[in-house]
């Protein structure tokens, strides 16, 4: 680090933190406007970093993505919809809290959490790198297809009070993402003939229609007006000693989310889901998560912007993109002449080393940019209830038809609006359809390729290693911790 | 009210006649794959020579979904009046037809020109205890050769099926989510052999065993042909312009002259050079020729592979 000072002057130029402040004010707003998620804000920014200078281009996609994931909390919290599929756990505790009236307070709950989560991952890439690198790559198609039923029993925690019906949209989740192209023959299925459903259907439309539309759809049915008391939110941070007690679940959640951002086809909805599952269940306030806990939303925010830092792990240690948003920075790297891969450490130290403080600077940026974006979107809120509505729906289909650029994709996100107002108004909940529907392909794949490679043999997953043992022990827990924990607790009553 | 009616009407009826007028001018041009893919960045290098020497203005639209089909489907379905191509890659054109029911086939196009041809090597993990392609082919006789892909139907599965088939060996696939995933599993020891490009072979911890061309390449002198080693199997990714079938021999020959151009351009050799992509520019019946020979073959191994019935 003994050129720390040429280092500093290129990050400190005026391109360098012009992108820095833009792309991330930029980022937080995408974020926040349901339908415009991560990977289409860097879609739309990639076209202009080819003709700016390296640094600054990279600089200005990393401020998109990290803003983004912050951003989707921004609607998460103040209109019950997630900018982003990254932000859906965070409609569970942020939303009920919104509805009490402490709106500020949740939001500044999730700034915090999401900055510092963001930190310790920048903290962990520079130092963890090449060692997460190398572990990440052992885990193969067994070991990541443990972690991702892990994240599935998220869905017993998140259906508070009615487990059958969570239970049940899980299913439908993971049977909708079943729809399109066989991942192992590459044949359609369940298209109905149609050229429309073999490309599957698109996530961004189904969370636009099934939390923006119905949104909007049942605050017309039912005439309720969620946005009274939310009207000229300004963000109010939690006081130190809330923290206390709360700093656990902090650390324990950006670990979750460092480790699943540097492992390949996971991301930041899949850490924030098992994030907050094992909140849940580890935490003494689990009980309450689900009412408008501020501990939920630190288990969600936390991990899904620890995600950022460490997805970049497997990408400059190894040049192999973990994600769509990892490999577009790549593509970055490609047009500016800087070839990816095992080499970018070694040849190309001072880049990462920029990449480094970048991030670091994008991650103090987020939270400073925080209070008057969100001042904007609660102005925006306060505005008639009418047009706040009809403002959603006219997002939510923009953003449908921006993501692949095919208007059928409209037409998805309004069939799952209706459906979505079914499900408000009879009862089930929604986020365990989304978990399932973004877990599915990778539960799919992950366990074919497995089943693949041991000749059809479920049984050998259990003996494939001890990272897939350790992850089965873990998801065992999961799903019977409850019942040994009150087993233990009636022992305890015996002998005490 | 009638008033605010009547104004209501005459914008609309502006701006459609805007849209209309505008339409005659920009030339759409559908890519199948997202921003920021490989196919799209290529695309977008090529657009403004294209452009330029077409003295139109060029839109790029993104037409994502389905392994690339979703997008050949619009340029084969949009009208013949020379204001809808597509920069179409190997795998919606000359793979996917005989793989799933798409709603096209060769016939639905009208062929422009080609830009691009790179081929494609045999890579191991560096740390393979195997140093050439004979290796492999005898443990793949004795016991079992796990290949990765990045996709059902996608060139590093074709050319290894063909290459699995010609060699007789044990073989299991294991398709992933793209390439970076493969990599990721190849690190880890998940799959033995994959085929890919040189930006994959520069990019990763990987060595290449051969590579699927007629003759060595000169980038790779070291790096010897499929045929040194007994299987004489080419195949290489390769990128084009093409129209919906139907459209008139000026468009055509206008936009092949400015094709050329495009591909000839230093910005152009410039990309090339930085991702290893191989130029190469076919006039419009050479590439009629080539496309549709090209796609029988991937459909003879497709069939062998037990992929389609």
């Amino acid at each position: 680090m003994g050129d720390l000072a040429t280092i500093m002057a290129t990050v400190l130029s005026f391109g360098t933190l012009a992108a820095l402040v833009f792309g991330t004010g930029l980022g937080i707003v995408i974020g926040a406007l349901p339908g415009l998620g991560s990977v289409v804000g860097l879609s739309i920014c990639l076209p202009f970093t080819f003709g700016m200078d390296t640094v600054p281009s990279l600089t200005l996609l990393l401020g998109v993505y990290c803003g983004s994931v912050f951003g989707g909390s921004i609607s998460a919290i103040l209109i019950n919809s997630p900018g982003t599929p990254q932000a859906a756990a965070t409609t569970l505790d942020g939303y009920p809290m919104a509805q009490r009236g402490e709106a500020g307070l949740a939001l500044g709950w999730a700034s915090v959490s999401s900055v510092l989560g963001g930190l310790i991952s920048c903290v962990v890439l520079i130092v963890a790198a090449p060692q997460l690198a190398r572990f990440a790559t052992s885990f193969g198609s067994v070991e990541i297809f443990a972690l991702i039923v892990l994240a599935l029993t998220c869905i017993a925690a998140v259906s508070r009070g009615n487990t059958t019906k969570g239970l049940l949209m899980g299913a439908v989740g993971l049977s909708l993402a079943l729809v399109g192209t066989d991942p192992v023959t590459g044949a359609a299925r369940f298209t109905f003939g149609t050229q429309f459903l073999s490309a599957g259907f698109d996530l961004i439309a189904i969370v636009i229609g099934l939390f923006a539309l119905s949104e909007a759809l049942f605050r017309v049915a039912t005439g309720d007006s969620g946005t009274a008391e939310v009207s000229g939110t300004r963000i109010r941070l939690p006081a130190l000693g809330q923290w206390k007690s709360r700093i656990a679940t902090l650390l324990r959640s950006s670990a979750i989310g460092c480790v699943v951002g540097a492992l390949p086809g996971t991301g930041a909805a899949t850490a924030s889901f098992i994030s907050y599952a094992s909140a849940r269940q580890l935490s003494p306030k689990g009980d309450k998560f689900g009412t408008g806990e501020p501990e939920g939303l630190v288990a969600a925010e936390s991990s899904n912007n620890a995600v950022t830092g460490s997805a970049m792990i497997p990408t400059l240690a190894l040049g192999i993109p973990g994600d769509v948003v990892t490999a577009i920075l790549l593509s970055a790297l490609v047009v500016h002449g800087v070839t990816p891969g095992v080499r970018l450490m070694s040849e190309h130290l001072d880049l990462v080393n920029a990449i480094f403080i970048v991030l670091i600077l994008i991650n103090l940026a987020m939270f400073v940019l925080a209070f008057p974006l969100v001042r904007v979107f609660g102005r925006l809120l306060s505005i008639p209830q009418h047009i706040v509505t009809a403002g959603i729906v006219t997002f939510g289909i923009v953003g449908a038809v921006t993501v692949r650029g095919n208007p059928l994709d409209v037409l998805t996100a309004v069939g799952f609006g209706f459906f979505g107002l079914v499900l408000r108004l009879t009862g089930f909940p929604l986020a365990p359809l989304v978990i399932g529907l973004v877990l599915g392909p990778q539960f799919e794949q992950n366990l074919r390729r497995g089943l693949l490679l041991n000749d059809g043999n479920f049984l050998a997953f259990f003996t494939d290693g001890p990272i897939a043992a350790f992850l089965f022990l873990c998801v065992g827990l999961a799903i019977f911790g409850p019942v040994l924990r009150a087993g233990f607790a009636r022992l305890r009553g015996v002998f005490a | 009210m009638n008033n605010q009616l009547k104004l209501g009407f005459k914008t609309a009826l502006a701006v459609a006649a805007m849209s209309a007028a505008t339409q005659a001018q920009t030339l759409e041009m559908v890519v199948p794959f997202s921003a920021g893919g490989g196919t799209d960045t290529v695309a977008r290098v090529f657009e403004p020579p294209f452009a330029a020497a077409l003295d139109r203005t060029v839109v790029i639209r993104n037409n994502a979904g389905a392994s690339g089909t979703i997008g050949a489907a619009a340029v084969a379905a949009a009208k013949a009046d020379g204001n809808t191509i597509g920069y179409l890659p190997i795998g919606p054109v000359a793979i996917q037809p005989s793989l799933r029911d798409t709603a096209y086939g060769l016939n639905e196009f009208s062929y422009i020109c080609q830009t691009t041809s790179t081929p494609v090597f045999l890579l191991q993990a560096s740390g393979a205890d195997k140093a050439s392609v004979q290796d492999w082919v005898d443990q793949g006789g004795s016991g079992r050769v796990v290949y990765g892909s990045s996709g059902p139907g996608t060139i590093p599965h074709l050319a290894m099926a063909a290459f699995a088939s010609a060699a007789q060996m044990n073989a299991i696939h294991l398709p992933f989510d793209g390439t970076g995933m493969a990599m990721n599993a190849m690190a880890g020891g998940e799959i033995d052999l994959f085929v890919d490009t040189a930006t994959v072979l520069e990019g990763n911890d990987v060595t290449a065993l051969a590579v699927f061309a007629a003759e060595r390449l000169d980038a790779y002198p070291d790096v010897p042909t499929m045929a040194e080693a007994g299987f004489d199997l080419e195949f290489s990714v390769w990128q084009g312009v093409f129209g919906p079938a139907g459209m008139s021999e000026e468009d055509k020959a206008s936009f092949s002259a400015a094709c050329k151009t495009a591909v000839e351009s230093d910005a152009f050799a410039d990309l090339a050079a930085k991702t290893n992509t191989g130029i190469r520019y076919q006039g419009p019946e050479e590439f009629e020729a080539f496309v549709r020979a090209n796609g029988q073959m991937n459909a003879d191994i497709l069939k062998e592979a037990g992929l389609v019935k």
